[in-house]
């Protein structure tokens, strides 16, 4: 099972969802000090995006895209998600297509632990895998926070 | 034994992902491929010469050519078989190319 987070933020872009989330997780040192940094710049180089507008259905039930920042495991303590959500839409690229931009209020970072390698590679995939499972995703991006947790708990 | 290079930003969460569907669906294809994930950064010329196909995450952007095959294979992370299927059916191309 993988340790999960949630947590509603009110931010208005990229650097400050960053600079929040990295500071509450370095509150609860989760993270190391060169966190922010590190996914600062990953983010930059190599974006995260995913989009979720993957038939006519998600698109007619409101299913909205995603992003998965992470970074290298020397940076964090613990092998995590932590799902965020905000109220506005922040710009990201997509991972898989980088020239293009998307408009994302959902996000699952990844903390790795480089101590547990076994355990985070399979993390994106069950990511995708709660996040391509329509029902499954409609409750992750509308249910009330808490009860976020204990789904994501469940399924990842 | 083809050896596929599988690359994404941290060297990972994505290409980890690509690694274990392509090593999974070829083997189901009857194919015996190893493939390893790395740091796109941490790619070289001499690092690519050890391998027969790349696979990155997106369109890669290297200062030296890849002179081997290269199948973006970003869409395999999603697990959705329409969106995997075109690119596992490039990878097996080429791997019945090599095996000629």
């Amino acid at each position: 099972m993988t340790n999960i987070l949630t947590m509603e933020l009110d931010v208005d872009s990229k650097e400050e969802l960053f600079k929040v989330l990295s500071n509450q997780l370095l509150e609860q040192k989760l993270v190391k000090e060169s966190f922010l940094s590190a996914i600062t710049n990953r983010e930059e180089e190599y974006p995260t995006a995913i989009s979720l507008n993957i038939n006519d259905e998600f698109k007619t039930k409101g299913i909205e895209d995603i992003a998965i920042p992470h970074t290298e495991g020397k940076h964090c303590n613990i092998t995590a998600v932590v799902y965020v959500r905000n109220p506005k839409k922040i710009s990201f690229n997509e991972m898989i297509n980088p020239e293009k931009d998307l408009k994302v209020r959902h996000f699952f970072f990844i903390l790795n632990d480089d101590n547990e390698e076994e355990k985070h590679v399979e993390v994106l995939g069950k990511i995708m895998g709660v996040s391509t499972n329509i029902d499954l995703i409609k409750k992750v991006q509308t249910e009330k926070i808490n009860k976020v947790k204990r789904i994501l708990m469940e399924e990842l | 034994m083809i050896k596929i290079l599988a690359a994404c930003g941290a060297g990972v969460n994505s290409s980890h992902t690509i690694k274990t569907a392509i090593e999974e669906e070829m083997k189901k294809r009857g194919y015996q491929v190893k493939a390893d994930a790395v740091m796109i950064k941490d790619i070289n010329e001499d690092l690519m010469k050890n391998y027969d196909i790349f696979c990155p995450l997106s369109k890669p952007n290297f200062s030296f050519e890849i002179k081997i095959p290269v199948i973006e294979a970003g869409a395999i992370m999603y697990r959705m078989e329409h969106m995997s299927k075109p690119i596992f059916d490039k990878l097996e191309e080429e791997l019945k190319k090599i095996d000629r």
